[in-house]
């Protein structure tokens, strides 16, 4: 008798809980181990930003009876200390191993911290967990002085909820306009303004240069223009960093993320990786690149799990994003790049409006404000690479179609 | 009326390989969970906030009028989606138990 193949997955996320589920489905007698470092059930992140600084418990990524029913032997409070290539087995923190026939690294991003003094103060956090988010929310009292570091997408979801909440909050962005990494000018312009309707602050073009306590609680934050101000938490969004630290000891390439294929597959055959902490490749955006959503985490996962049973599979999906802030929501399709064109469809100023970045006649991305028919409609033309009549496309009331 | 005393239902989901089968509905789940965690391949990428159209699925059409009219953002993704059909398309996120719905039949489109 043939013994029963295990596949061991490392984090309870997104990518490794679809990774995990996918598996099953495809293999009924496979041995799956998930091992999650975190205290709670695989929770979803994106309500992190959003529900959860509502009020809401936040949802979990499935109901607990679905990992019994699925024999998924998901392992709480449970840290991977190293990976043994050699006898493919990997090793936990409070001792003991688990041997793989193959192994999915799905361990995600941590939070960046700048180094500046008083960065240890209490009061002052990042949003990466369940147990961050519930801190923030806390902290979010009516006229309470909220200082965020970063105005990138958690900064901004953020700053919206605590700005509900009666919160003072000002936002310190270190480039001239925010979500500067991920959209255009317009879009930015167009967030500040909704932000600043609601009573937001910005200090755009400045960084933190320290920050103060007394008692070891913060107090202030000294801006790089030397502005102090006053703060009783301050939250720090500057980005994230792969949580590669396994991979890396293991000797598995990597470089800003774990190096894998379109089948999601590191340097190690016999090593998966899915989600943020992967740089990889997919024929839909033509070059590799390491993103942060969870369209990529699921889809990788499902493709790592396919090709772990045998059935080959290639990554080829268009990423996609959203964010919502003051019950505006923006959904963005597609990977531009610095050389892309813009086109603006609809105006800004009714809240309904969608950007194009062009490369030739080809969508390689869409931003799209409240208007999801572009959203769906530029998808589809971006997976297809289909060109566009580029003349009629900025004419909103013209649905984004292929040329003929 | 507490949730104690709803009860589970069931409905007849037909796949996308046209094979038919009984899925159990919990209360306080929306069709989507009923689905996706009980094996259906509804990915539903976003989670169930009406961001994706990826739990799109065909409602008997007798039921049109049960369900209420879709919300604008539900209407816009739908209408440019793969297999919308404008009489039985919903996403199945935006459809919370329902214990009129016991017995119901759900498809899935093809991909």
């Amino acid at each position: 008798m043939t013994q029963d193949l295990t596949t061991v997955i490392v984090g309870g996320s997104h990518a490794g809980v679809q990774c995990a589920l996918g598996l099953r489905r495809l293999d009924p007698n496979r041995r799956i181990v998930v091992l999650e470092g975190d205290g709670n059930l695989p929770y979803e992140r994106p309500p992190l930003s959003k529900a959860v600084l509502a009020g809401s418990s936040g949802s979990q990524i499935r109901k607990p009876a679905v990992y019994d029913k699925q024999r998924i032997d998901l392992r709480l409070r449970t840290r991977v200390g190293a990976v043994d290539r050699t006898n493919a087995r990997v090793e936990l923190c409070d001792g003991g191993s688990i041997a793989y026939d193959s192994l999915l690294l799905a361990t995600g991003t941590t939070a960046r911290y700048p180094r500046i003094p008083g960065i240890e103060l209490e009061g002052v956090r990042t949003l990466r967990t369940f147990d961050d988010a519930s801190w923030l929310y806390s902290r979010m009292t009516p006229g309470s002085k909220l200082v965020i570091v970063g105005g990138g997408f958690i900064g901004l979801e953020a700053a919206a909820a605590a700005a509900k909440a009666k919160v003072q909050v000002t936002v310190i962005e270190a480039v001239g306009r925010v979500l500067a990494r991920v959209t255009n000018e317009v879009v930015s312009r167009f967030f500040e303004r909704l932000h600043v309707s609601n009573g937001v602050e910005f200090r755009l073009g400045q960084t933190l240069l320290g920050i103060e306590g007394r008692n070891g609680h913060v107090q202030a934050v000294v801006a790089s223009d030397n502005t102090r101000l006053e703060a009783d938490a301050v939250l720090i969004g500057i980005g994230v960093a792969p949580a590669q630290d396994l991979a890396v000891a293991a000797g598995l390439a990597c470089d800003d993320g774990i190096q894998v294929d379109r089948s999601c597959r590191t340097s190690d055959e016999n090593i998966f990786a899915a989600g943020d902490v992967t740089r990889h490749e997919n024929l839909a955006v033509g070059r590799r690149l390491r993103l942060e959503c969870v369209q990529n985490a699921l889809s990788q996962g499902e493709i790592a799990a396919n090709n772990m049973c045998g059935f080959p599979r290639e990554y080829n999906e268009v990423p996609w994003f959203w964010t919502e802030q003051f019950n505006v929501r923006m959904q963005s399709a597609g990977v531009h790049e610095p050389g892309d064109k813009i086109l603006v469809r609809g105006d800004p100023d009714a809240n309904r409006f969608s950007v194009l970045y062009l490369r030739d006649q080809v969508i390689s991305a869409i931003d799209t404000i409240n208007c999801l028919p572009d959203f769906t409609a530029a998808k589809r033309l971006i997976q297809d690479r289909s060109p566009v009549n580029v003349a009629l496309a900025s004419d909103p009331a013209r649905p984004l179609t292929p040329l003929d | 009326m507490g949730q104690d005393s709803l009860e589970q239902l069931n409905i007849r989901v037909v796949d996308r390989e046209g094979e038919e089968q009984s899925v159990p509905w919990q209360p306080g789940e929306s069709l989507m969970e009923a689905l996706r965690d009980n094996g259906l391949p509804v990915l539903a990428s976003c989670g169930g906030v009406c961001a994706c159209a990826t739990c799109h699925v065909y409602i008997d059409e007798s039921l049109r009028s049960s369900l209420g009219t879709r919300s604008e953002c539900e209407h816009e993704l739908l209408s440019a989606a793969d297999g919308f059909q404008p009489e039985v398309s919903r996403l199945s996120c935006q459809i919370p138990y329902d214990e009129n719905l016991n017995g119901i039949t759900v498809t899935l489109p093809c991909d």
